[in-house]
């Protein structure tokens, strides 16, 4: 279910347009074709079929159109054909390099490379990304995939460090987020009290993040019961109750049979 | 009385020293009244040794002292035994909360002929607060004043509505107060119960600018508009007009929410809220100037269950409330009282849920923090040291900037009984005054644990840092014994020197008090004592004897002095200076009397009093049979009958000495001895061998060796020159550290040189 909503995600932004090229004016020079050169060279053909050369720093942005093997990624995608998608990507990342579709190609691969489990690629992906772009740490789904990525990797002080800061001075949002991970964490590692009192906290104190509520009752539930404790009941039960739409819902009522 | 008029009857007291004692009885009465038992009890005490007849009155004011110094469960046992106890019960019942004024009230009402309105009153709002409304009607019904009968008229509205309706209306009659106000809530309540609404909507409506005034002069929990639109608001409700009702239940919600009427009030809200929303319509309520006020009275609903100590019904409030307003103003001690109320309902997973997420999302608050110690503290109160040490941890590792942490660590260091707590203090809070304490309780733990090593590395800078005069003080004296527990004798007393140097500065400061002085001198005392001690171990006797000297001086009528003066004349004894020794040990008293006789016998001995020597010791050895002395004084006293002559005495005693001996040592040592009494060179020789051949050389060599060394003129005079020679060797190849090695070889020389001549006359014969 998670593979399938990445790609969904992957392949909202893809639209048709025409290139262009910002100059260091910053008036839009539109063409008909474009191509980059690893130095960072930009050549457009313009509509009349003159190429115009652009040397690295004496232009703001340039942008390509669409590539079209970004086209076939839909279908493959719904063969799940990973490996495919990604070696598309890859290419696409190199080919399109100063023209816009790099980074894209890149957040692109950084998102496919954690369902294929490769965390190394991902984490190495986002950080190039965060280089360039440091706003996109702040964004809440790609720090969240980035802190999977870490996991993945075994990088597991940073994951602990990146929690922590989201869970003292993160929005709600990520703060809720951050303690069910912090809580994963410390169940994996046997440390079922220490889990419990993340869940806890973000079932009874973090009711309006309703995106993690179901997963948090549920997890509080479950570290419940392996404490033997008798409340696990009543957390499964406040799912089945409270969630009812919830992946979480049938996995509640497993447990309570 | 104000407390200004009552300073002012207290100059006045001082001031007359002969006041009527009634007086003074009276103010002493008006002291414990107005919250100054201490004043109070100089007063009485005063009074009392003036006017010894004033004290047929002195228990009752004694009680009434204990109850203003919240002695309370020391005042109660006290009033029973009192003649006329009513009034005493009444003061304790107003002095004290919970079981302990209700047991009082019940005390006063068992005995009261006719209770005090204001007790009737007080004591049913306590029986109201713990849901006993049936003991409260009862207790109303005794008297007829309009604030009773106005609760009593809100209590029956549901069970005797009539009753209640009638009650009502007579306290309406009395006037436009407060208790009116009350009067019109427990009206519309029984009218809405008989199902007068018209009625009851038409009288609330227009009395509501009335109860707004009569509420400007009360705390808005006890405005009795609350109630009015609170009932308003149901009348608006059961005529279809929900949007009205809303209003007047948000009204009360928003500013009356910690009234009675507060939680029904939202939850009435609520009800019609999600009418609305059924209906498919929004709610937006314009709270406007209100808003503010919202996140308050939201909370104000789930504090007011909390200090009604409902605590099970408070923690759904108040996590409602928090998940209303998670991060606002009020958060923070929403959070405290939710870890309160868990603390109280046992469930140590709430509460450390809690404070684990105030450490963590409110730690740049330092009200988070004090939450935690709240709670921490609620924990150890409620047993639960688990929990208690959890939120006290989460506090120090949190809050490093509160400034309650290096005090919650020195706390922590003593209750946990754990030092690393102090050692994180002294690491991260140079600057905090807990310094120095962190400092004394590490020295005085190892002090206490007999780790004098540890003691003086942190004496050391604790004696620097220590400001209080008394704390300093103790701690230098155990920074010296530290020392002198480790037999570090130089540096021990380098530091009774300090010590006694502070005393004297003190001693001779401006204004010393008569407190200070008494409480130096002691450590005084044993800073010199000490110092005399340690240079006596450092074989400095002339300083040691000088600490004596100067001990004996300064404190002749010291506790210590007599012990002093049996020290100076031992150490004169130790150190062979016997002459000196002899005057030191005269005037001794009875407690040393078995080892001054032991002490002299030697001084005697060694002056070549030996007549004496050994009558004194012979003293000691009737005197004392099984003394520790014993032995050592029975060679003593063989010694001094050898010297003076008595060689068969000295025999006896050395030999008597054989004969009981308990250990090895002894006899061999007493054969040494017996060995130099006799004078027939066999015997002697033989007394000599029996050591040189019997005892252990691991454990007695110095015997053995100096039962060898006597041994050898003895064979040269009896011509025992080949044993001579073997005993001679033996001592230097056993002994070597023996010395004498001249002298050996002198009689080893002669010995060889007696061999030859023989031989020689021998070979020639």
């Amino acid at each position: 279910m998670k593979q399938i909503s990445i790609m969904v995600m992957l392949l909202a932004s893809l639209a048709q347009a025409e290139p262009f090229v910002i100059n260091s004016a910053g008036s839009k020079v539109v063409g008909s074709a474009i191509q980059s050169a690893p130095d960072g060279t930009i050549l457009l053909t313009t509509l009349n079929g003159q190429t115009l050369t652009f040397r690295k720093g004496s232009y703001r942005q340039a942008y390509a159109d669409t590539p079209k093997e970004l086209l076939q990624v839909e279908e493959m995608v719904k063969e799940k054909n990973l490996i495919a998608v990604a070696e598309i990507l890859r290419r696409v990342k190199e080919e399109y390099q100063f023209l816009g579709w790099d980074q894209r190609a890149s957040l692109m691969l950084a998102r496919v490379y954690l369902p294929m489990k490769q965390f190394e690629d991902s984490a190495r992906e986002y950080e190039a990304l965060f280089a360039v772009q440091p706003q996109l740490k702040g964004n809440l789904k790609e720090r969240s995939n980035y802190m999977q990525a870490l996991l993945g990797s075994g990088r597991i002080d940073e994951v602990a460090k990146m929690i922590d800061a989201d869970i003292a001075f993160g929005s709600r949002e990520a703060a809720a987020r951050a303690q069910v991970v912090r809580g994963d964490m410390k169940m994996k590692s046997g440390q079922v009290e220490e889990a419990l009192l993340d869940y806890l906290r973000t079932a009874i104190l973090f009711k309006a993040q309703e995106d993690v509520l179901p997963e948090a009752t549920y997890k509080t539930a479950v570290a419940l019961k392996t404490l033997n404790d008798p409340r696990a009941a009543e957390y499964f039960q406040k799912v089945i109750n409270e969630f009812p739409d919830s992946e979480y819902t049938e996995l509640a009522k497993e447990e309570m049979k | 009385m104000n407390r200004c008029t009552f300073f002012s009857g207290l100059l006045f007291c001082i001031l007359q020293g002969a006041f009527a004692y009634e007086e003074e009885l009276r103010f002493v009465r008006g002291l414990t009244e107005e919250g100054f038992p201490k004043l109070a009890e100089k007063v009485l005490f005063r009074t009392l040794e003036n006017s010894p007849e004033a004290a047929s009155e002195a228990p009752e004011l004694r009680i009434r002292i204990l109850i203003a110094s919240r002695n309370f469960d020391q005042a109660a046992a006290q009033i029973s035994k009192i003649r006329n106890p009513e009034p005493l019960w009444l003061f304790l019942a107003e002095s004290s909360t919970g079981h302990l004024a209700a047991r009082a009230y019940q005390h006063y009402f068992t005995t009261a002929k006719q209770p005090n309105d204001q007790a009737v009153f007080n004591y049913g709002a306590l029986l109201e607060e713990r849901g006993d409304d049936t003991a409260a009607i009862k207790l109303y019904e005794k008297v007829d004043s309009r604030p009773v009968k106005s609760r009593l008229a809100a209590l029956l509205a549901e069970s005797e509505p009539d009753r209640a309706l009638k009650l009502a209306e007579e306290v309406q009659l009395g006037g436009l107060d407060f208790w009116f106000g009350s009067a019109v809530v427990s009206w519309a309540q029984v009218m809405i119960g008989k199902e007068e609404w018209d009625e009851t909507q038409t009288i609330l409506e227009s009395q509501l600018e009335l109860l707004k005034t009569i509420s400007d002069s009360v705390p808005p929990s006890a405005s009795p508009l609350a109630g009015a639109r609170y009932f308003l608001g149901l009348c608006y409700e059961h005529a279809g007009q929900k949007a009205a009702a809303l209003t007047q239940f948000y009204n009360v919600y928003a500013k009356y929410g910690d009234s009675e009427w507060g939680p029904l009030a939202q939850s009435k809200a609520q009800e019609l809220i999600n009418d609305f929303e059924a209906e498919g319509k929004t709610v937006k309520i314009d709270l406007g100037a209100n808003l503010a006020k919202m996140e308050e009275s939201t909370f104000r609903v789930a504090r007011r269950l909390f200090f009604d100590r409902q605590y099970a019904k408070a923690v759904p409030a108040t996590i409602g409330a928090l998940n209303d307003y998670p991060e606002g103003d009020e958060a923070v001690t929403a959070l405290r009282e939710l870890a309160l109320c868990a603390i109280q309902l046992d469930d140590s997973l709430m509460a450390k849920t809690v404070g684990v997420y105030l450490s963590e999302r409110f730690a740049a608050e330092p009200k988070a923090g004090d939450a935690l110690l709240a709670a921490g503290k609620a924990a150890l109160d409620s047993k639960d040291e688990e929990l208690a040490w959890t939120l006290y941890d989460l506090f120090i590792e949190k809050f490093p900037a509160h400034p309650r942490t290096p005090a919650v660590l020195y706390s922590l260091s003593g209750l946990r009984k754990n030092e690393d707590y102090l050692f994180q203090l002294l690491e991260n809070y140079p600057d905090s005054s807990y310094l120095p304490r962190a400092l004394g309780r590490l020295a005085w733990n190892a002090y206490q644990v007999k780790d004098y090593k540890t003691a003086t590395e942190r004496f050391a800078p604790y004696v620097e840092t220590e400001t209080d005069p008394q704390k300093r003080t103790r701690a230098r004296f155990a920074f010296g014994d530290s020392y002198r527990q480790l037999k570090l004798w130089a540096t021990g007393s380098a530091c009774f020197r300090t010590l006694e140097k502070d005393m004297i500065d003190a001693s001779l400061g401006f204004g010393v008090s008569a407190e200070t002085l008494s409480f130096n001198r002691p450590f005084w005392e044993k800073s010199i004592y000490y110092q005399a001690v340690c240079h006596k171990e450092l074989g400095v006797i002339d300083e040691a004897i000088d600490r004596f000297d100067r001990f004996l001086d300064q404190f002749p009528q010291s506790e210590l002095a007599e012990q002093v003066r049996f020290s100076k004349a031992k150490t004169l004894v130790e150190a062979e200076r016997y002459a000196e020794a002899l005057p030191a040990l005269e005037g001794l008293g009875k407690q040393y009397a078995e080892p001054v006789c032991y002490y002299r016998g030697v001084a005697q001995y060694e002056t070549g009093a030996y007549e004496a020597s050994f009558q004194t010791l012979e003293k000691l050895l009737t005197g004392w049979p099984v003394s520790a002395f014993k032995y050592e004084a029975m060679f003593v006293r063989g010694r001094a009958f050898s010297a003076a002559g008595r060689a068969d005495d000295a025999i006896r005693v050395f030999g008597d000495i054989m004969n009981f001996a308990t250990n090895d040592e002894l006899m061999h040592r007493a054969s040494l001895e017996l060995g130099r009494a006799q004078s027939d060179p066999a015997e002697k020789l033989a007394s000599f061998q029996r050591v040189a051949l019997l005892a252990d050389p691991k454990k007695d060599a110095d015997l053995i060796a100096q039962a060898l060394f006597e041994s050898l003129p003895l064979y040269l005079e009896l011509d025992r020159p080949a044993d001579l020679i073997a005993d001679a060797d033996r001592l230097t190849a056993e002994f070597p550290m023996f010395g004498k090695t001249d002298e050996i070889q002198n009689l080893k020389t002669k010995t060889e040189q007696q061999q030859e001549l023989t031989t020689e006359a021998q070979s020639k014969g």
